[in-house]
């Protein structure tokens, strides 16, 4: 399989491997606690439509909450081919980081 | 809850974005909004709202073209009313359009030569830093301007003074050259290479080293082209002629040819040893002054102390009169008030001139937007039904609101599309006038463009703004029933009306006042007649060899001659006698002098009558000498410390010799046949122009044969004295007219208002036998106030305008009542004019008509 993931596509993979249906303002939260940097929502959606089409997430309507005023929104969830994917890009890293040298950086 | 999303930003998400995921993504935004508000303080959230709603307008979540509604399909419904109301009123639209695009196309005249003219020289890198040095030198009363400073001292200004980083030292004469049609007189610039570099010119082909071998010499494109050498211009021949024969000089390079902008522009630059060795004193003499100079002085140096510097430097002992030094940067070069074109430096621009312009623009933007207010008012008549139809059917205020703005954007468009076809018709017309090469690339440029799509955007919206208000207020029954008040906007449109009379007698006032001006200082009494008198211009290095006097004799055999005269130029030194001290400007002047210039003797002999009766050393004064000197009793036979044991013969009558701008001076004549500075010969002939002109180039041939006969008519070279006075009276003449045909225009519609709201008034009044003048002169009476009131405003303003330009002149007129008078009548009659027009065209309908409604 030769899915293609950019950086900020298997970031926001991850947070919803590790919350369970959750929606685009809990995923900027989870990425602002984590780097310490503001993310724009529309970057957000636009990630999330993408991880859709690859059918890595799935989503569907919420219930409408007080604080977004009577709003439904739309909640997304890891799909098991995301999880897979998600494990299969990690091991490659891991091999990856393996043969990387410790003393080379030492050094520095 | 407090703190709310900004409210245009979420509407404009609402408008736009697709309505499946409209939920979806505003609940988001909101909800983040919160969050950030919570952590991040209300600014940043805000910031960041406003920021991701403008980033969700993605192509795909965009509403489809046919669902955005409100936005498109609304527009076109307000495109399409407005095209309509504007063809049912084809006259007054026509109008309108016609009076916008006049004052588009002024306002862009005057934007393009104002951006033009404070952008001179600041293409050039590092133009801040490079400065021009002129030298100024004080004579008792005057102060004298020097165009530069000597070879000797500029190179030990660059070798001492180690903030100047380069100097480029230059000169500018001019040769006959040989073209492949024949020879044409071309200007050149001898200059270093220094000057190449500040200049930064870009050569095309070729390359001009260093510059330093006297036979090479390169050329602009231009030229090249001239030359029909373009491609294959490197070492190709360029002869010119000097003194006696032609000299063969080789190109080295080709430069792309100087911006129109610059103040330093040659087609032919010769390298700068040409200079050192036209005279043996140009290398090592250090007081002549004539030399241009720039100098690339380093950014952190303080130019006041480089100055003193300089000025220790020019003046190594300590004497009375000190040369001062003047350094004034390239980029402020143009519009210096200090600025004057010497060798090489091209004429400066002229800040009054552009201001003249500027404020004209404005004047002609500001009356035709005006127009547009009062006919969108006036207007309003016809459409407060439509209006009120309208809102019935649902429009909300700001629907109708946008509908007028968007026919006032509308208008604005048409009158752009008319303003680019006159702005095509006139630019040449304009071109001329202020001397500046302007077309339609010039129009589209990018740069301009901006500029030019502000004053479009904001003339829609200053003219629509006011009327679109008032009518998308409007009540509906009232409106229906033909009651709507129009209360507040009669206060508006007399007040608009006053302000736009008040323009249109400033702008006649002025151009009459200017014209005024230019007439009483070109047919202003010098003191002497110059009708008729031709000056011969000799080209100094052709002076000294005797040749001059031969060219005399063959002038004077010439039938047609009635009398010719040669003499030296005017030239300046100090007066002063111990009690009196005074700068004094003298001329060496042969015997008809006085006769050919018309110049009257009061009393005394002259010079020549002088010398028969054996006083050698006579000299004759003007009148002004002999008041600044204190010699009024008796001063024939005073003698004076000019010349040995010379002594006053004669006075004559005070003479403008440098026109009327500036005062009387002090002067004294003399004749020393010997030697003439600034040998000049004048020639009186009232043969026509064409006869002459060939006996005297016969003349001439036989004389400086190949160098050609250059001649002015002195009454020509004194007229185009006042070129300027004469440019600004034009443009305040253009100015003046344009803004009575608008104002007229503007006028056209203000009447018809005021009528058709007393249509049955009017009519009850003509049943009930009221005659036409009465009726008139009703319609008149309601104009007589704001007329006042702008006639005073007008006349005070153009006064003290008038005034501030008038001081500069030494002989002058003054704001009269002439002048108020007849800016106040031309107004007056026009209004008059229209308003009987109007009325009349009412009165010639039945009556009936208009009272049959109710």
């Amino acid at each position: 399989m030769n899915l293609q993931l950019g950086v900020l596509e298997e970031i926001i993979l991850l947070i919803l491997l590790a919350q369970e249906n959750t929606y685009a303002v809990e995923v900027a939260k989870a990425y602002e606690e984590q780097f310490e940097q503001t993310i724009s929502l529309p970057a957000i959606h636009v990630v999330l439509k993408r991880l859709e089409k690859k059918k890595l997430v799935k989503s569907e309507m919420g219930e409408p909450t007080a604080e977004r005023g009577g709003r439904r929104k739309r909640l997304y969830k890891a799909t098991r081919e995301g999880f897979r994917i998600a494990h299969e890009l990690k091991e490659k890293r891991s091999n990856l980081w393996q043969a990387i040298p410790g003393f080379n950086f030492q050094s520095i | 809850m407090a703190h709310d999303p900004p409210k245009w930003a979420d509407k404009l998400l609402r408008r736009i974005c697709r309505e499946d995921l409209l939920e979806e993504i505003q609940g988001d935004l909101h909800e983040s909004f919160y969050w950030r508000m919570d952590t991040k303080g209300k600014r940043f959230a805000k910031r960041q709202f406003i920021k991701e709603t403008l980033l969700s307008f993605k192509i795909s979540n965009l509403k489809p073209y046919d669902k955005m509604d409100r936005l498109l399909t609304l527009s076109k419904s307000h495109i399409k009313t407005g095209w309509r109301f504007l063809w049912k009123t084809k006259a007054y639209s026509s109008i309108n359009i016609l009076g916008l695009s006049i004052g588009i196309v002024f306002s862009w005249f005057a934007y393009l030569y104002a951006s033009d003219q404070l952008a001179y020289n600041t293409h050039i890198p590092d133009s801040e830093n490079i400065y021009r040095m002129t030298t100024q030198v004080s004579l008792f009363d005057n102060l004298i301007n020097l165009p530069g400073c000597s070879h000797v001292t500029t190179q030990q200004i660059l070798d001492e003074l180690p903030e100047v980083e380069q100097v480029a030292r230059f000169t500018e004469d001019n040769a006959a050259m040989k073209l492949p049609e024949g020879t044409i007189d071309q200007d050149y610039l001898i200059a270093e290479k220094s000057l190449m570099d500040f200049l930064d010119l870009d050569f095309l082909e070729g390359d001009p080293g260093a510059f330093n071998a006297p036979n090479k010499v390169v050329i602009s494109e231009k030229l090249a082209f001239k030359l029909d050498i373009r491609g294959e211009a490197v070492n190709a021949k360029i002869q010119l002629l000097d003194s006696a024969s032609y000299v063969t000089y080789l190109v080295a390079g080709v430069y792309r040819d100087i911006s129109k902008n610059t103040s330093i522009r040659a087609d032919l630059i010769l390298p700068y040893v040409h200079y050192l060795n036209q005279s043996p004193t140009n290398a090592t003499k250090s007081s002549n002054f004539d030399l241009s100079v720039l100098m690339k002085v380093n950014a952190a140096a303080d130019i006041e102390q480089l100055k003193a510097n300089i000025k220790d430097l020019i003046n190594p002992k300590k004497t009375e009169n000190e040369y001062l030094p003047k350094l004034t940067s390239l980029a402020s070069l143009h519009l210096s008030d200090e600025y004057f074109a010497s060798k090489g430096f091209l004429p400066g621009g002229n800040s009054e001139l552009i201001w003249f312009i500027v404020i004209a623009g404005l004047m002609c933007l500001l009356i035709s937007i005006i127009n547009y207010a009062n006919f969108s008012i006036s207007l309003y008549i016809n459409r407060a039904r439509e209006v009120a139809v309208r809102k019935i059917i649902g429009s909300a205020n700001s629907g109708v609101f946008q509908q007028l703005m968007t026919e006032s954007l509308l208008t604005t468009l048409l009158a752009t599309v008319l303003a680019i076809a006159l702005y095509a018709l006139l630019a040449p017309q304009f071109s001329l006038l202020v001397e500046k090469q302007f077309d339609l690339s010039d129009l589209l440029s990018l740069k301009n463009l901006v500029g030019l799509s502000l004053i479009i955007i904001s003339i829609a919206i200053l003219s629509g703004f006011y009327p679109s208000m008032l009518l998308s207020k409007l009540k509906i029954l009232k409106s229906l029933k033909g009651e709507q008040r129009v209360g507040k906007s009669v206060l508006v449109t007399k007040t608009l009306l006053i302000v736009q009379f008040s323009i249109s007698i400033i702008m006649i006032a002025s151009m009459l006042v200017f014209k005024g001006q230019l007439n009483y200082l070109v047919n202003f009494d010098r003191g002497y007649n110059v009708e008729n008198v031709i000056k011969i211009n000799v080209p100094t290095e052709l002076i000294g060899s005797g040749k001059e006097n031969v060219l005399t004799n063959h002038l004077g055999t010439i039938p047609e001659i009635q009398s010719l005269t040669s003499s030296g130029g005017y030239g300046m030194t100090a007066y002063d006698d111990g009690e009196n001290q005074f700068s004094l400007t003298f001329k060496n002047i042969d015997t008809a002098y006085l006769e050919v210039m018309g110049i009257q003797l009061l009393e005394g002999q002259t010079l020549h009558a002088a010398k028969k009766s054996g006083i050698a050393n006579g000299v004759l004064v003007n009148q002004s000498f002999v008041e600044k000197a204190g010699i009024g009793e008796n001063p024939i036979g005073e003698p004076i410390d000019f010349f040995d044991n010379s002594v006053i013969v004669g006075v004559i009558k005070d003479y403008y010799a440098f026109g009327p701008v500036s005062e009387l001076r002090p002067m004294l004549f003399f004749d020393y046949a010997e030697e003439r500075q600034g040998f000049q010969i004048l020639v009186k002939s009232t043969a026509p122009r064409a006869v002459l002109s060939e006996k005297m180039t016969a003349a001439w041939s036989k004389v400086f044969d190949p160098i050609p006969l250059n001649y002015d008519y002195m009454e020509t070279l004194y007229r185009d004295k006042f070129e300027q006075e004469g440019k600004i009276s034009k443009i305040a003449g253009l100015g003046s007219i344009i803004a009575i045909f608008i104002s007229a225009f503007g006028l056209l519609g203000l009447v018809g208002l005021t009528i058709q709201r007393k249509l049955k008034e009017l009519s009850i009044r003509r049943v009930m036998g009221a005659e036409n003048r009465q009726i008139i002169w009703m319609m008149i009476k309601k104009f007589i106030a704001p007329i006042i009131t702008s006639l005073a405003v007008g006349i005070s303003l153009s006064y003290y305008l008038t005034e501030q330009w008038l001081a500069d002149y030494h002989n002058r007129i003054n704001f009269g009542w002439k002048q108020g008078t007849v800016a106040a009548m031309s107004v007056i009659v026009v209004l008059v004019l229209i308003i009987v027009v109007q009325t009349l065209k009412v009165t010639r309908t039945n009556p009936v008509v208009h009272l049959k409604d109710e």
